[in-house]
């Protein structure tokens, strides 16, 4: 694993700006130039469209894989910062990954079991600053967050499975259901079911599938 | 004092005895004041006794002279003034029997020993110190009787010396009961009666006017005071059976009238005629003397099975003519006119019947919360269909909106991945739509929400539930679908929507938030329908 250096002359992308919403922004904005894995599926040290070499607001190093997803460690937040700027527009964290063989449904509490496999129970941080709505055509800037914009794999580099928004999840009663979406000026703190195959592996939230950001779980 | 009192007693009964119509007994007839205790319902003959009237308190049948009734007892009650123990013997270190609460009453058995007194306590018996027990007096009156009937009263245990009698239902006292005779004490005097005393008052009873006949304020009077029409309910005391009439209460006051009938008369019957048929004057007649109307409606009294014959009355006549139907005909059946179709549901069990009128076959039960198609109208009926049945059900019995009627779109509707949540229902319809709305979904295509649009429409299937089975699917729907929240809210919430045919259902549209995010930068599905995953 690299270490991550400082630069405070690092640049943090900032794509096109979405049609209607700040997903859009993170659609526009990843393309992979000159990319090429290591054997451990981190992509090498190479500049990435969509993607900062440093953090920056800490200036830490960002790691990618190479599925173009920015590494993350559990509690850690995944940042979009608009070019020249140090304050991210979006931050989202995934803070735990909890396994369930089985949940109740809300309202009707009779038990479902996993059309997939593995209930994961994904407790999630995300924040959406307010300034994102100059960013969008659109009344309103919001980031989705529910299950169809998770994914997960087996590893790093390995490509994730997004079909894990099943009515089995869906239905499920949560201690604290993280809320659909995070609007312009908000932070949402809770829990999305998904229904995996993987029981162990990558945690990835990538709403339009060109490139998130990826927990170990 | 005495005087004036005198006085008063005899105005009064001279008023009273109008009233009551008593003129028709001997000229010495009297009506005494009421009593505090006796109901001044009596209507007194009086024989005089050495020329002294009954009214006077001279008279030994007057009722100041009743002796004082067996029945009124003069009881001690003896009952405790603490919490007691009842002990074995007259010590207060001897074996208690039981602690009788404070109030209990007990019944002493005269033994005494110092302060100390033997009583009976329910079954048991012991010694209690009489410092805690308090006896009191009082007075049990068991003597309230009530007259059976219309009854003489005689001055001894014997027929000879009639003094008056007793109405019925009027409340007496009764002093003392011997060898089938009761003493008994009216508000006017005392005297002996056989028979017709009761513990309790007999119900009112009633007659009915066989006829229009007249009343009578007396039962020998020829005047008539009045006239009641044939089958006038009233309340009735007394039949005199030589006179042959009853006295009855009408309009506050009793009065005579002829015979009455002891059972409400049979209701006017009435029979319907065939045909423009002819009618006679006797039944054996062959000449008719003119014509019914078919359809007409005629009072009828009699049927003479051999000769074939009705007895009716026409023009205020009773004539006879040939069998008529005992049935109204059915009135024309309404005309039935194509409506544009629409939907409702069933406010109660309707049956379903072949024609619009509530005679006709019946084809079936739309149950209770059951949705329909009406397809026609007919007078106060509608043409409806429900399943595979075609008929008529009464339009009031149906409603617009279904108390537990849920339309349902997206991953709810048959064949979705959610159906499963909508069992238990009574009724299911497929291919309706939710009118004026449309469906839309953001980054799940699996999760849809509904948002007022005009001139848009979506696909939704309605679903019925009833009772409990209704309200319990209600509580766990609006808990599955308002759980998820957006911007602090519920993201769906239950409101009434209106179908395209006009029924309404519940179902759950998406918050104002959401509504806003959907039609900004979300995608409406085409034609409001949901796609099968695949």
């Amino acid at each position: 694993m690299e270490k991550t250096k400082k630069s405070p002359k690092s640049r943090m992308w900032m794509g096109s700006v979405g049609a209607f919403t700040l997903a859009g922004i993170l659609v526009g904005g990843v393309a992979v130039a000159n990319a090429g894995p290591n054997n451990d599926g981190r992509q090498a040290d190479e500049i990435i469209a969509g993607v900062a070499k440093v953090d920056p607001q800490t200036g830490d190093k960002v790691a990618v894989d190479t599925q173009k997803q920015v590494i993350k460690d559990l509690g850690d937040k995944g940042k979009l910062t608009k070019s020249g700027s140090t304050k991210p527009l979006f931050e989202i964290s995934v803070n735990k990954v909890t396994k369930a063989s089985s949940c109740k449904v809300r309202g009707f509490g009779n038990t479902v079991k996993p059309k997939n496999g593995t209930f994961l129970i994904v407790d999630v941080t995300a924040t959406l600053n307010k300034s994102a709505n100059k960013e969008v055509n659109a009344s309103e800037a919001w980031m989705p967050l529910d299950a169809s914009v998770f994914g997960t794999s087996s590893g790093i580099g390995k490509k994730a499975n997004f079909n894990l928004a099943t009515e089995e999840a869906f239905g499920c009663e949560l201690a604290k259901p993280l809320e659909f979406a995070v609007a312009a000026g908000d932070t949402v703190k809770g829990q999305v079911m998904l229904d995996s195959s993987v029981t162990k592996g990558q945690l990835v939230y990538d709403p339009e599938r060109t490139g998130g950001w990826t927990w170990a779980f | 004092m005495k005087t004036l009192k005198k006085k008063g007693l005899v105005s009064a009964a001279i008023a009273a005895s109008l009233f009551t119509g008593i003129c028709s007994v001997p000229a010495n007839a009297m009506v005494a004041p009421s009593s505090a205790t006796v109901t001044p319902e009596s209507v007194v003959q009086v024989a005089t006794e050495a020329n002294i009237p009954i009214t006077s308190k001279k008279h030994p049948n007057n009722a100041a002279n009743a002796p004082k009734s067996k029945y009124i007892k003069t009881v001690k009650t003896t009952k405790t003034t603490s919490n007691l123990n009842l002990r074995k013997s007259a010590s207060t270190s001897s074996k208690s029997l039981g602690v009788m609460k404070k109030g209990t009453s007990v019944t002493l058995t005269g033994k005494k020993s110092g302060k100390w007194v033997q009583l009976k306590w329910g079954s048991k018996t012991g010694w209690a110190s009489s410092s805690y027990l308090k006896t009191s007096t009082s007075t049990q009156d068991k003597s309230a009787r009530w007259m059976a009937g219309y009854t003489d009263i005689y001055a001894s245990r014997s027929t000879n010396n009639r003094i008056g009698a007793v109405n019925f239902r009027t409340k007496v006292q009764l002093l003392d009961s011997k060898s089938g005779w009761s003493h008994i004490k009216t508000g006017y005097y005392h005297g002996w009666v056989k028979h017709n005393v009761k513990t309790s008052q007999p119900a009112v009873q009633y007659r009915w006017a066989p006829s229009d006949h007249n009343y009578y304020s007396s039962q020998k009077s020829t005047k008539a005071i009045g006239k009641v029409k044939k089958g006038t309910k009233y309340e009735w005391r007394r039949w005199d059976s030589k006179l042959r009439r009853d006295e009855v209460k009408i309009n506050g006051k009793w009065v005579w009238t002829g015979p009455n009938s002891t059972k409400a008369p049979a209701p006017t019957q009435y029979r319907w005629a065939k045909s423009d048929q002819n009618y006679y004057a006797s039944k054996t007649s062959n000449k008719a003397i003119g014509k019914l109307k078919k359809n007409q409606k005629y009072e009828w009294r009699n049927w003479d099975s051999k000769l074939r014959r009705d007895e009716l009355k026409v023009n205020g006549k009773w004539v006879w003519a040939g069998p008529t139907n005992t049935k109204a005909p059915a009135p024309p059946l309404p005309s039935t006119v194509n409506v544009k179709d629409y939907g409702r549901f069933a406010e109660r069990n309707i049956t379903l019947r072949e024609k619009p009128t509530s005679s006709s076959r019946s084809l079936g039960t739309v149950r209770l919360e059951d949705k329909i198609t009406v397809t026609h109208k007919a007078g106060n009926w509608v043409k409806v269909k429900y399943g595979s049945k075609t008929g008529y059900v009464p339009a009031s019995d149906l409603k617009a909106n279904g108390a537990y009627s849920f339309a349902v779109y997206g991953t709810l509707r048959t064949g979705q991945s959610a159906i499963y949540m909508m069992n238990g229902y009574q009724q299911k319809v497929k291919n309706q739509r939710i009118d004026d709305h449309n469906l839309y979904r953001l980054s799940n295509k699996n999760v849809t929400f509904l948002v007022p649009q005009n001139n848009k429409t979506t696909v939704a299937e309605q679903f019925q539930y009833v009772g409990t089975t209704g309200k319990k699917k209600m509580v766990a729907l609006d808990k599955y679908e308002s759980t998820l929240k957006y911007k602090g809210k519920p993201m769906y919430n239950r409101h009434l929507v209106t179908m395209t045919d006009g029924s309404k259902s519940w179902s759950y549209l998406a918050s104002k938030d959401v509504q806003q995010l959907a039609k900004s930068t979300g995608k409406p599905i085409k034609d409001g329908d949901f796609l099968k995953r695949s």
